[in-house]
């Protein structure tokens, strides 16, 4: 069993976003009949986390999986969190543009949850830029190496970190518009269906950053 | 109103890519784009002076004429009256002189009621596409044939 | 509600509507407007092929009322950085600005937040406004994001 989640991207719910969740399953229709594999998406919003609102009429309705994370700013760059309780949104103000990073790391962990860096190689914001400063991370074991709303100089940045520092990667596409939902997806040796599920599958590390171009089966011309 | 429909909503389909059309600006367009908003020449839009004050490299196209751009392109391919929304990101500074490319690709498509609802995200890139100046949507209602 | 930050500036204005104009859409302006964007659509550049679309005169090009906005919007008097860019630009066409229209714009703070991202943190204002013309017909609303920078 692989499954293939695109990990990051953002609906109408983040500032900067220009898509629904909605449109987000309709076109990973359109990427299915184009002969690629895309089992479900991420929605990692900016700065919140929304315990309410609730996808799975939809994901019912288009054959999509959609499960719910975060995308916090940090004072080390912006950081993806998984499985999100209340416990941790009690200790934790997403708002905050200018949280401990560290402090975010272990707080998801004692509650369930894990964070991964975003765009590490993206410049003047990515983790990279923060080691370069001497600051080190011991509980980073994982960053997202493929981002696709990144430059391709910054994936190659994620890239070489990865290299250097053994840690492993996942992908996303970092969408804020429809059309570039599931341009890099991470492709997992197991069965995934809910966040918690997401966080063991992580945990497990058999997993490998990918485009989308690689989840089909045959060539797509 | 009455203008020759120049394309009916079952002419476009979820996924389809439309251009990219491909735009310049001068740096007299610019300077009497300027002139319209009580902004006049020399400016961080039209000077390199005045743009290096601001932290920018050279003068750039201001927003609301690259958004005039985008809806050119915009009506130019569906017609003058189907814009019902257009909603810009500008994520990049965008150079005079330089080839911009403007691509719209169907992101939505819906009947109902009101209407005949085609939403398009754009993207205005340079020539290398891999960090656009402008991403948004827009929003076309369209005629039907039916 | 507008978001917490950690920068001051007025709140006051919030809830506050700041109306501005009038603003005369004058031949020339649209002319220059379509000259400078390379626009040459007829409806908007001709106005007898605009009359027999059925319109009473030449037609502005949909997103032309947000040069009006610029300009007009009141100080928030942020405490926070020194540059300022454009962030985004919306623009919703309710009904057609004709040649001879005077339009008038009513504007409000919608809100104030703080995001980081490559050149640090930046504080996104943002406003909106809705333009009338002369009979009070809503033409558009428009929704301008101004972000301040270190």
């Amino acid at each position: 069993m692989t499954t293939y989640l695109d990990l990051h991207c953002h609906s109408v719910a983040s500032d900067d976003s220009r898509a629904t969740v909605e449109q987000y399953l309709k076109f990973v229709n359109v990427l299915r009949k184009r002969g690629y594999t895309i089992d479900g998406i991420v929605l990692t919003e900016h700065r919140k986390f929304d315990f309410d609102v609730d996808y799975s009429q939809l994901a019912s309705e288009y054959g999509v999986m959609v499960l719910k994370g975060a995308e916090l700013d940090t004072c080390f760059g912006h950081m993806l969190v998984y499985n999100i309780t209340r416990g941790l949104a009690k200790d934790i103000d997403f708002g905050d543009v200018k949280m401990d990073g560290r402090e975010l790391i272990k707080a998801a962990r004692h509650h369930g949850g894990l964070v991964v860096p975003a765009h590490p190689g993206r410049f003047g914001i990515g983790l990279v830029e923060y080691m370069e400063q001497g600051e080190s991370f011991d509980d980073v074991w994982i960053v997202e190496r493929v981002n696709a709303g990144s430059k391709p100089e910054e994936n190659e940045r994620a890239q070489e970190l990865c290299q250097r520092t053994g840690y492993l990667g996942i992908a996303g596409s970092d969408a804020h518009l429809a059309s570039h939902i599931g341009r890099a997806v991470t492709e997992f040796k197991g069965d995934i269906r809910n966040e918690p599920q997401l966080v063991d599958g992580l945990l497990s590390g058999d997993f490998r950053p990918i485009y989308i171009e690689e989840t089909a089966a045959t060539p797509v011309g | 109103m009455t203008e020759p429909a120049k394309l009916y909503f079952e002419d476009v389909e979820l996924g389809d890519e439309i251009g990219p059309a491909i735009i310049s600006v001068s740096d007299e367009q610019v300077v009497d784009f300027c002139s319209l908003w009580g902004n006049p020449a020399p400016n961080r839009f039209t000077d390199q002076e005045q743009a290096e004050k601001v932290g920018l490299a050279e003068p750039i196209v201001p927003g609301i004429m690259s958004m005039a751009l985008v809806s050119r392109v915009l009506t130019d391919w569906a017609g003058a009256e189907t814009l019902a929304d257009l909603d810009l990101v500008f994520r990049g500074t965008i150079p005079h002189n330089q080839p911009l490319h403007i691509g719209l690709l169907i992101s939505d498509t819906e009947q109902d009621e009101s209407g005949n609802h085609v939403q398009c995200d754009i993207t205005m890139t340079g020539p290398v596409p891999d960090r656009p100046y402008i991403i948004g949507t827009a929003q076309l209602n369209l005629p039907s044939r039916s | 509600m507008p978001t917490q930050i950690d920068y001051e500036y007025d709140h006051s204005l919030y809830g506050v509507e700041h109306e501005s104009g009038p603003f005369h859409v004058s031949r020339e302006i649209i002319d220059t407007y379509t000259r400078s964007v390379g626009e040459d659509n007829p409806i908007y550049t001709d106005p007898e092929t605009a009359k027999a679309a059925g319109y009473g005169d030449q037609v502005a090009p949909p997103t032309l009322c947000a040069l009006f906005e610029r300009g007009e919007l009141p100080d928030i008097k942020l405490q926070f950085g020194r540059r300022q860019f454009h962030g985004g630009q919306r623009v919703e066409p309710r009904a057609p600005i004709i040649v001879g229209d005077t339009l008038t714009a009513s504007s409000h703070l919608k809100d104030v937040y703080t995001k980081t991202g490559r050149s640090g943190t930046m504080v996104h204002v943002v406003w909106e406004t809705t333009f009338r013309n002369q009979a009070g017909v809503v033409v558009a609303d428009v929704q301008r994001s101004q972000v301040v920078r270190e």
